[in-house]
């Protein structure tokens, strides 16, 4: 057998081969379904149909995907609804079997972040929106006005009803954000990585414990040059520099109300911790836009023997840091 | 148990729009609502086990006409820490629920 015809011969055996080889697949892990992966079609439909319940009330916190009915039972004039996800989720909302007057007063109104004490979180300079466009009101436009889908982890809902038997049904659920931004800790203690990539806005991640934060990795866009301008010698901290983490602490949720207690300019590889004895602590990332930003800490609650000891005859109002 | 507590709520009224009547000035409500709030949501003549004793203080702020939009809820960091503990503690029991739906599910 000549060469040509053998190398032929073997091109050939070689493709018959291929053909019979077992390919690759691409295994399509969900481990976020966790037990629900396991359950045959019929089981999932089933699981599906089932959806938490519950009556709304006047003052609540819903953290659960869900439909919540609220019915007044006298004139309601002061309601609100806190709604919290997991960090790395969005709330989506929306008003179904709506029995108000709003030519009576009722209203129901769904705002995208969290208000207290007439402080709002994210605040005007962290969130995209302006302020009028985080407001959504039924009554302005019940189509348009009935669903709502928040910026961030949190939401909220007033609503005033003036007439007994009045109400409505609100069915909440959370969507996966892939880089969240503007995040309020559902717990006082845990860990969390915030990246910002390329993108030219401020995030915070708001606790509202008293707790001390290690920051365990700390990647920042660096300047061109080490060179101080003039200009920027006469800033303090980090503001004359385009990247940077601050650490924030006050007794509100307003992060521009809020004092900040440090920052941070340059990449950072070691560790570097504080405790915060505010009623509020922060951990904000400011970013330019140029970089890819990333940081990464822990959080733990303050005991009471921990908080750090305030200053006698302070006249600063406020918390204390350490 | 339940205990008393004072809602300070900071209302403006929105603009009047064509067809809302005129809405009163900015005003300051205190509010006193009695309300039982329980662990595991369900209506409270149906919970089991014993109310939850949560709300320990209110807040009472004199109030002053607000630039900003105008709804605020006046809550103390306090009472806001208890009803977020309650919701997690809601979540997780209803996540445990759904464990269990979806284990006996698996021996049918």
């Amino acid at each position: 057998m000549s060469v040509a015809l053998r190398a032929q011969l073997l091109l050939f055996l070689i493709s018959l081969s291929s053909r019979m080889g077992l390919s690759r697949y691409i295994q399509d892990i969900e481990s976020a379904d966790g037990l629900y992966s396991l359950l045959n079609l019929d089981q999932k439909r089933e699981s599906e149909d089932f959806i938490f319940r519950r009556p709304l009330r006047c003052l609540d916190m819903l953290a659960t995907d869900g439909s919540y009915t609220f019915v007044a039972s006298r004139p309601q004039l002061a309601c609100a609804a806190f709604i919290l996800a997991e960090p790395s989720e969005v709330i989506s909302l929306e008003l179904s079997d709506v029995n108000i007057d709003c030519s009576a007063g009722d209203f129901i109104k769904m705002f995208d972040g969290w208000v207290l004490k007439g402080e709002k979180f994210p605040s005007k300079q962290d969130h995209e929106l302006p302020l009028h466009q985080r407001y959504t009101d039924y009554c302005s436009s019940p189509a348009t006005g009935a669903t709502s889908r928040s910026s961030q982890n949190v939401a909220m809902i007033f609503f005033r009803l003036h007439s007994a038997d009045s109400g409505f049904t609100l069915a909440v659920k959370k969507l996966h954000n892939p880089f969240p931004c503007n995040i309020m800790s559902q717990s006082p203690e845990g860990s969390f990585t915030m990246v910002l990539p390329h993108q030219r806005r401020n995030c915070s991640f708001s606790i509202i414990y008293p707790v001390e934060i290690q920051l365990t990795d700390l990647s920042l866009g660096s300047a061109k040059s080490n060179e101080l301008s003039p200009k920027r010698q006469l800033l303090s901290g980090c503001s004359g520099s385009g990247d940077y983490v601050e650490l924030l602490g006050g007794n509100g949720v307003d992060t521009s109300l809020m004092f900040p207690v440090a920052d941070l300019c340059f990449s950072l590889s070691g560790l570097a911790q504080m405790k915060i004895g505010c009623d509020n602590s922060v951990v904000r990332l400011v970013s330019s836009g140029n970089y890819i930003n990333r940081v990464s800490f822990q959080y733990r609650l303050l005991e009471q023997r921990e908080l750090p000891k305030t200053q006698e005859n302070a006249l600063d109002n406020f918390c204390s840091v350490e | 148990m339940k205990l008393l507590l004072w809602l300070v709520v900071l209302l403006v009224p929105p603009r009047p729009t064509d067809c809302l009547p005129l809405l009163p000035r900015p005003l300051l409500l205190h509010l006193g609502e009695e309300l039982s709030l329980r662990v595991g949501g369900g209506s409270p003549a149906s919970s089991k086990g014993g109310d939850r004793a949560l709300l320990q203080e209110g807040g009472v702020e004199k109030g002053k006409r607000s630039e900003e939009p105008p709804l605020s809820l006046d809550l103390t960091f306090h009472l806001l820490r208890e009803v977020l503990q309650m919701a997690r503690n809601e979540r997780l029991n209803q996540q445990a629920s759904s464990n269990r739906a979806i284990m006996d599910s698996f021996g049918k």
